[in-house]
């Protein structure tokens, strides 16, 4: 039912979703402070490559320079959040609203990119490409949460008033893990875009929630940094696939995609609970 | 003590006085002393198709209408809501002589907010969704609806294929009255159907891919959701050789077989005709009626048809 074509999207697709949910979880479950900014920064990453393309940069620059402009969008939001005091939420909201703008003054609306141009680039296929650099940002991340400035992170969002006591500053960790997972779902937002070939102001509708509904459900099997995480993100797009690939009315496609997550976690939920 | 009282009160005065005082700016910005016509343009979303509408019209209306006009363009991006607040905003301005409006949404945001400036639309696919008969509005246009019989008739005569793959946004009205014609065609000329519904950008690939292993061909409807994501549908299409068949003679590329659709560059200069004939006062709303069908110009692709090994009928244009 599932052909070649097909696993190889699924992989992409939930490569990509991975990544912003590895960005997710940093953001919510590490410093506990649920950022908005991540869709605003998968959709400037984006923008950032059809930019890049457009101006006819090298496109080796693309993925790092993206990464860098998505951690500077997330040192954005923790300076509202953490030196103006304004609500997490509203200080990514507003931060996604400036980029919505920046982005339409960048590069408009809509831009075409030459397709496959990353892959003849590195010379390897797209798919290969996604998993590994999410193979090098789980590497990376994993080895931070468990490095003493990684720990101090996790302090800051569990108790910042233990990291005062020891004479460190939260908000400097609060901030730089802001940076991270921005600059995370940036480099998402980039590869997205080398992947589908277009960039568009409204691509990135859905990721955050799809990355959400990636990092509780790998959250059910495990609640800590694991390859879980990953594998909440590929779910979705299994589920997705096999529900367009069943060809029912398409009106009911994404409330059968709900119940099917319904099912599965709370499935797993009961077998913990026994 | 008083100044610790005072010091935040201040502030927030401030505060307030540097408000009021953007605002004024704004307005005294939006406020300009030109004296000639003042057009607003409505645009649902922005991409080739609409795009093309828009800036023929504004070339149009400039060459025909020989004294300086203005226009303000909004962009809706897509969101209703944001649509509804260029509308109200619009329809308030007293200044704006004539709303042009580009795609359903835009059209419909304006009627809903009761303009009560006349509405040209374009690029509205079905026209009767808009329920015009029950408006009191001063409502003209163009639809881009095509003749979709010819071009299916068109499409089976000359690609063989037994099962087609319609790929379409489900949330879009226009789009889907034009599958239930589009696959009422398919089925009468024998065809088997496979509905491929893609709700938001970001789910094209994998709908994409789908879509490529279940059918022998894939057809779209005019659809801003696949016109925005084609790139990548092309792509798939290419790669397991099955032919793509769109309606938007403007998504025409390496990757798409053919397109039967309309040529956006003429449907905007239709609206600068009739807006430059309402702007003279040479005629009312009345006297301009909506055409709710127009001619469907079929283009082929030809480096994509050799690959296929599709034979491009003579009576077709060609391009590539």
């Amino acid at each position: 039912m599932i052909s070649i074509v097909v696993l190889r999207e699924i992989v992409t697709q939930g490569g990509i979703l991975g990544l912003v949910t590895i960005a997710a979880f940093i953001t919510s479950r590490v410093i506990r402070i649920d950022d908005l900014t991540l869709e605003g920064s998968f959709s400037a990453g984006s923008g950032l490559v059809a930019a890049l393309v457009h101006a006819s940069l090298p496109l080796v620059a693309a993925l790092p320079v993206s990464f860098f402009f998505g951690g500077f969008l997330g040192v954005g939001t923790g300076l509202l959040h953490e030196r103006l005091g304004i609500n997490n939420v509203l200080s990514g909201l507003c931060m996604t609203a400036l980029l919505f703008s920046v982005n339409l003054a960048m590069v408009g609306a809509y831009a075409s990119i030459p397709a496959a141009i990353l892959p003849h680039f590195f010379k390897i296929p797209m798919p290969l490409i996604v998993l590994l650099v999410l193979v090098m940002v789980y590497g990376v991340v994993a080895t931070l949460l468990k490095s003493s400035l990684g720990l101090c992170m996790v302090a800051s969002g569990y108790s910042p008033t233990m990291v005062q006591s020891f004479g460190r500053n939260p908000a400097f960790f609060k901030i730089a893990a802001l940076a991270i997972a921005n600059g995370i779902a940036a480099l998402a937002g980039a590869l997205f875009a080398f992947h589908t070939g277009f960039y568009s102001i409204t691509g990135n509708v859905g990721i955050l929630i799809g990355a959400l509904s990636g990092l509780l459900i790998g959250s059910v099997m495990n609640a800590r940094f694991s390859v879980w995480l990953l594998v909440g993100a590929l779910a979705q797009q299994v589920i997705f696939a096999v529900i367009i690939s069943a060809g029912l009315n398409p009106v009911w496609n994404t409330a059968l995609k709900a119940v099917l997550i319904i099912v599965l976690v709370a499935g797993f939920q009961t077998k913990e609970r026994n | 003590m008083t100044t610790n009282l005072v010091t935040p009160l201040l502030k927030k005065i401030l505060i307030a006085i540097t408000l009021a005082g953007l605002c004024l700016a704004v307005r005294f910005c939006m406020q300009s002393s030109f004296a000639g016509p003042i057009i607003g343009i409505i645009l649902t979303a922005s991409h080739t198709a609409l795009d093309a509408v828009r800036h023929n019209f504004e070339a149009e209306v400039i060459r025909l209408y020989g004294a300086p006009v203005q226009f303000r363009v909004q962009n809706g991006e897509g969101n209703t809501q944001q649509l509804y607040s260029i509308a109200s905003q619009f329809s308030q301005n007293e200044s704006m002589s004539l709303l042009f409006c580009i795609a359903t949404r835009a059209v419909q945001a304006a009627l809903s907010v009761e303009a009560p400036q006349p509405i040209i639309f374009s690029a509205v696919t079905d026209a009767s969704v808009l329920k015009l008969e029950t408006s009191t509005a001063q409502v003209t246009g163009n639809c881009d609806m095509i003749d979709l019989q010819k071009y299916i008739d068109c499409i089976c005569h000359h690609v063989p294929l037994e099962t087609i793959a319609i790929v379409f946004n489900p949330a879009d009205l226009s789009s889907v009255a034009m599958v239930e014609t589009c696959t009422r065609f398919f089925v009468a000329a024998g065809k088997k159907i496979v509905r491929c519904a893609v709700a938001v950008e970001s789910e094209m690939p994998l709908v994409a891919a789908t879509a490529c292993t279940k059918a022998d061909g894939i057809f779209c409807p005019i659809d801003n959701t696949v016109a925005v994501a084609i790139d990548v549908l092309a792509q798939q299409a290419k790669e397991a050789s099955i032919p793509l068949m769109v309606c938007d003679g403007m998504l025409l590329r390496d990757g798409v077989l053919c397109a039967g659709g309309v040529s956006y560059a003429e449907l905007g200069k239709a609206g600068a005709q009739s807006a430059v004939a309402l702007l003279k006062g040479k005629k009312t709303v009345q006297e301009l009626p909506v055409a709710h069908q127009a001619p469907a110009e079929i283009v082929f692709h030809t480096p994509t048809a050799q690959r296929l090994g599709v034979i491009v009928p003579a009576n077709v244009l060609v391009k590539g």
